[in-house]
């Protein structure tokens, strides 16, 4: 130990690495892969390029194989345009509302003890289990004409909010329990005793663990929304340009046998899709990144 | 009395974690809470903390009643065992997460940041993560957030516990010679008794949720107050119906000495500069005792397994009578 001060540093040789040398480890030349992994990319990419990569591409293709102006034509129809505003609106609104009482539902499952947690536990998963028609039917029996509630929001833009909170209601839940259950409780009463209220604990040091499960929620949550179609039927009545949706409008487009202009709606999705992923990500890392 | 604690008790359903639980620990002092896992003396020090409310008692922190006190407001600095640092923020912002909450102004927020990284050696890791940390710096880096805001008293539960034995034995004497440095009224949980004896001005042992024995370590070496305290501190061998420790018990080879039992060597085995024994008395039903020499008196004597010998204490030595049946140590 030495002696050159009254509180000398632990004198151990990993303690005071140089920071700014990186730790050196033995790995191949970026860009070379062994046997194992060669065969490993090959049959992934394979796989994912079937199942995805070409049909995506094939989508695409077909959108604009009436030309640009077909594809700008579709998507100015007031009908068309209209349905997918409402969709990607509605599927915003959907994923804030999820990302508040997901989270809050996460919280309650993890951290609270009341009668029939297990139950609930369990029920939160039955709206993805379920098929969505039979959804849709449970939702019109509750909240349509025969409401016995007195609540009759068929035909209404709230239905089709109703309907997609319903089936997107598990993915910021079941993103952000594990991780709320992995979280360990010291670092809250560490927050506490340096002076931290609830609140703050919350703000600072739980929360920027829970951004990315609530970000990957959030992306799953949309992705579903935009897409869903099942249980939207029976509640939304068909009304053009009042509550009619993204999905519905490419099934209408696809009847009348106008595939290219069912494509242009796709890839719009598709677009919006991606776009919307890829900015969660970015408010997530900063967030994350954030205390 | 820096911190005082009256009749506390704590139940966890039905396990007596505290049983009428009274200590005053010092100002200015470094306090140890020594005992068995699950003895209860995290609970207390998490009791004085605030993060765990007592059935019943109180505690007053330099003369301010803090029984009722959540934890926010104790002003105590808590070092877990497992570090609890933020993960997300990097060593600077973990220090500083103290003095932003109590809203000080940046620019002394930074000061002392710097000062405290300076303290325990992390200057140059300021801006790292916890993650790119070692175990050691990670408590290092603990340590700091805690003495940031200026505690009344410092707490630190096993906070040594999750290091490995190198690590820790650093880490002990460099909390020692900080807490001569800081002069913060220190208190810390372990349950390794050498820790104990060699970080701590005081000790207090806690067991089943009672406290047995509140002394420096050179009372609770030399009179331990019961079985209990006297076989938590190290090892110990009965020999004639009392605890003795094994190096406190001479052998011969001859029956010249009164008060010698007669007995044989049944085991032997050498670690470095000591020898262990084992011998079995002739008494019919005796216990087997265990006697630690050095190499030395080993070899002078012609020990070795078959040797008849002859045991007693040495003169003075610590021992107190067997109350309860305790864990027998043979081979320590």
């Amino acid at each position: 130990m030495t002696q050159t001060s009254v509180v000398g540093p632990p004198s151990a040789p990993v303690e005071t690495q140089d920071p700014g040398t990186p730790r050196k480890r033995r790995a191949r030349a970026p860009g070379r892969l062994g046997a194992g992994s060669t065969l490993g990319l090959g049959v992934t990419m394979i796989w994912f390029s079937l199942l995805v990569l070409i049909p995506l591409t094939a989508v695409l293709a077909s959108a604009v194989s009436g030309g640009w102006s077909g594809f700008w034509d579709v998507l100015t129809n007031p009908q068309t345009a209209s349905a997918i505003r409402l969709t990607v609106f509605e599927a915003m609104g959907v994923t804030v509302v999820n990302v508040f009482m997901g989270t809050a539902l996460a919280w309650m499952l993890v951290r609270d003890r009341f009668f029939g947690k297990r139950v609930l536990d369990i029920v939160i998963d039955v709206p993805f289990a379920l098929p969505t028609i039979v959804a849709g039917l449970v939702l019109l029996a509750l909240y349509g004409q025969q409401s016995p509630l007195g609540i009759n929001v068929a035909n209404t833009r709230y239905a089709v909010f109703l309907a997609l909170a319903f089936v997107t209601l598990p993915f910021v839940v079941r993103t952000v329990q594990p991780v709320l259950e992995s979280l360990e409780r010291d670092t809250e009463e560490a927050a506490a005793s340096l002076g931290a209220s609830r609140l703050a604990t919350f703000r600072r040091v739980v929360l920027p663990s829970l951004v990315p499960a609530i970000a990957a929620g959030a992306a799953l949550s949309f992705a579903r929304a935009i897409s869903e179609y099942c249980s939207l039927v029976l509640l939304y009545g068909n009304l053009p340009n009042r509550n009619e949706v993204a999905s519905v409008r490419v099934l209408t487009y696809i009847e009348n046998g106008d595939k290219a202009a069912a494509a242009a709606v796709a890839s719009i999705l598709l677009v919006v899709a991606l776009v919307v992923i890829v900015l969660l990500d970015v408010i997530q890392r900063r967030l994350a990144r954030r205390g | 009395m820096s911190i005082k604690v009256s009749g506390v008790n704590k139940k966890f359903g039905d396990f007596v974690a505290l049983d009428n639980v009274s200590v005053n620990l010092p100002t200015g002092q470094l306090t140890a809470l020594l005992g068995p896992s699950g003895g209860g003396k995290s609970t207390l020090l998490r009791i004085i903390a605030g993060l765990e409310t007592a059935d019943s008692g109180t505690v007053t922190i330099e003369g301010h009643e803090a029984t009722h006190l959540p934890p926010q407001k104790r002003n105590v600095g808590f070092v877990f065992q497992h570090y609890a640092a933020f993960k997300h923020m990097s060593v600077a912002k973990n220090v500083a997460f103290g003095l932003e909450i109590r809203k000080r102004p940046k620019a002394e927020t930074a000061k002392r940041v710097a000062e405290l990284l300076e303290l325990v050696h992390l200057s140059q890791f300021a801006h790292r993560l916890p993650a790119q940390l070692s175990g050691g710096q990670r408590q290092r880096m603990a340590l700091a957030r805690a003495l940031a805001v200026e505690p009344t008293v410092l707490l630190l539960d096993e906070p040594f516990g999750a290091l490995d034995a190198k690590v820790r034995k650093e880490l002990r004497e460099w909390l020692r010679r900080l807490h001569d440095e800081v002069q913060v009224t220190t208190v810390f949980v372990t349950h390794d008794q050498e820790e104990a004896l060699e970080v701590a001005d005081e000790i207090v042992v806690i067991n089943e949720g009672r406290v047995e024995q509140v002394g420096t370590p050179d009372q609770l070496y030399d009179e331990p107050a019961n079985d209990f305290v006297m076989s938590f501190l190290g090892p110990v061998t009965t020999l004639g119906g009392r605890l003795v420790r094994p190096h406190d018990i001479e052998v011969f080879t001859t029956a010249a000495v009164t008060g010698a039992v007669g007995g044989v060597i049944t085991r032997q085995v050498r670690i470095g500069f000591e020898v262990r024994l084992a011998v079995q008395l002739d008494e019919p039903g005796a216990p087997e005792v265990s006697v630690t020499v050095t190499r030395a008196t080993q070899r002078h004597l012609g020990l070795e397994v078959g040797s008849q010998v002859w045991v007693a204490p040495t003169h003075g030595a610590p021992a107190v009578p067997v109350v309860t049946p305790i864990r027998q140590n043979l081979t320590a």
